[in-house]
């Protein structure tokens, strides 16, 4: 067995902090060896025009394993493995055209998040392109899957953009992505073993119902009326526009608390300048986006929610219904400041006000010891 | 009017409704009634007619419905209640004008309390 080092990705974002790779991101670096070796079999053929094919186990000289996981933020070492013995400073079989096709795929990466393509010739033909439908579909907005090699004095960066550009100009007519949902279940065909999940703002999105979450989704399509949400993870199938069509798998489905805060954000989405007696300006996708994420990221599923509301200025007001106390808390989308106030409703004059910079996770742990706080004292 | 009217309150956007909760903004003035929260006199209106000459003016949303409260649980939050006839004849103001931004919003929250305990009036 011989084997040399070959490609050390480095993955960061919040999941990888730890230096661990979950599971689920193994699935893309196995795709990555697909990809590479089918990239360097027309390595060897352009280099090879009078052959018709690559040799008889061209792809299975070699393989491509996972070593070692090296700490900081997740790196992954992949060597290039042949089952031959090779001796000290001979090449693996074909290891040429390996490396080759290790720097083509990086090239495409870096010249997509440089906007700087190359022109056709040198470049990675666009079939090759739409292995990253599959390589970086669990990449998440904060996270990158970097790739260097000693010939190279930059790394390339994949993020959902670059991915994206990718497949833009790739051949395929669907892309793929991992999506989280929440919407109500307006359909469920149990002889098709299909559902559609209306979201608060869009077009229905069908998929299919796995048997591990039959129940959850009957029990969801009973209570449309009810206005029952569920919570639905997966992959999602995008057209070229963006445009998710449908879910081609479904991995978590769970039903959401009536009050579920992103759900309810969700809904604002469909509002529009003049809500309020002409008046009255509707919240921003991006605010809606980023407080979305924050309230998931930073407050316990173990608290009380609040009930939300938008304001007429284009923000949201929270308000905590507790057994003994109040909370109201207006949060400015755009300056991310929120005024807090919170106060006994049995008493006239016990009352706290503060301003909170959401920027801040302290200011949010100062939100959720309050809330917790009060939320106690009531038990 | 005396301490039982009903003063009622058009409760206009849906937005401002959350299963089984209205926001304390809809009996909260915004900056333009400048500390005044206009209502009906009870006295002189029903729900479904304040409604109807709410909703009469083509240039406004249609409103979700009407909850009331008393004159009673305006004073016994500190809020007088003002008949404004020169508006028009049923007109009535809540007033705020004494109080800051926290009161104005602890404020408003009891009479939304007050007027939720109570039931919707009116829904179309």
């Amino acid at each position: 067995m011989s084997s040399i080092e070959f490609l050390s990705p480095r993955l960061r974002g919040e999941r990888f902090d730890d230096g661990f790779i979950p599971l689920e991101f193994l699935a893309d670096l196995a795709v990555l060896q697909e990809m590479v070796v089918e990239v360097a079999r027309w390595r060897y053929l352009e280099a090879n025009p009078d052959r018709q094919r690559s040799p008889r186990g061209f792809a299975d000289s070699i393989t491509l394993k996972l070593t070692r996981v090296d700490a900081g933020s997740a790196v992954p070492v992949i060597n290039l493995s042949s089952a031959q013995r090779s001796l000290d400073g001979v090449p693996l079989p074909y290891q040429t055209f390996f490396e080759e096709a290790r720097e083509y795929i990086i090239d495409a990466i870096a010249s997509e998040e440089t906007d700087a393509r190359r022109s056709t010739d040198g470049h990675l033909p666009a079939r090759y392109l739409a292995y990253f439908n599959r390589i970086g579909q669990s990449l998440r907005n904060d996270e990158s899957f970097e790739l260097s090699s000693p010939t190279r004095v930059t790394t390339a960066r994949l993020t959902k953009e670059t991915r994206h550009r990718l497949l833009q100009r790739s051949s395929v007519a669907t892309f793929r992505q991992e999506v989280t949902l929440r919407g109500t279940i307006p359909e469920a065909d149990q002889s098709r073993m299909t559902f559609e999940l209306q979201p608060a703002h869009g077009f229905k999105v069908p998929g299919p119902i796995p048997d591990q979450h039959h129940q959850t989704i009957i029990d969801a399509f009973g209570g449309y009326r009810e206005n029952v949400k569920v919570l639905v993870q997966g992959v999602g199938r995008y057209d070229r526009q963006g445009r998710i069509s449908d879910l081609e798998s479904v991995s978590q489905v769970s039903l959401l608390d009536p009050l579920d805060v992103p759900a309810r954000l969700d809904e604002f989405r469909n509002m529009k300048d003049g809500w309020l007696e002409g008046k009255g300006v509707a919240p921003s996708y991006l605010g809606l986006d980023w407080l979305s994420v924050n309230f998931e990221r930073h407050f316990p599923d173990d608290l009380p929610l609040p009930y939300v509301f938008p304001t007429p200025e284009g923000g949201i007001e929270a308000e905590w219904r507790l057994e003994t106390h109040s909370v109201i808390f207006g949060i400015d989308l755009e300056t991310r400041r929120g005024d807090w106030l919170q106060f006994d409703r049995r008493q006239s004059d016990e009352e706290q006000s503060r301003e909170l910079n959401l920027n801040e996770d302290g200011d949010w742990e100062w939100m959720i010891g309050e809330i917790r706080r009060l939320a106690d004292a009531a038990t | 009017m005396n301490q039982t009217t009903l003063l009622h309150r058009i409760i206009k956007p849906d937005w401002w409704i959350q299963i089984d909760l209205v926001s304390s903004q809809a009996f909260r003035p915004t900056p333009e009634d400048h500390k005044l929260l206009s209502v009906y006199d009870g006295d002189q209106i029903v729900p479904e007619s304040a409604y109807n000459h709410y909703a009469s003016d083509p240039s406004k949303p249609s409103p979700t419905g009407v909850l009331s409260v008393t004159v009673a649980e305006c004073d016994s939050t500190g809020l007088p209640a003002i008949p404004d006839p020169t508006t028009f004849p049923e007109h009535v103001f809540i007033d705020f004008r004494e109080f800051g931004t926290n009161q104005i919003k602890r404020k408003s929250e009891a009479l939304r309390d007050a007027a939720i305990l109570r039931g919707w009036l009116f829904r179309p």
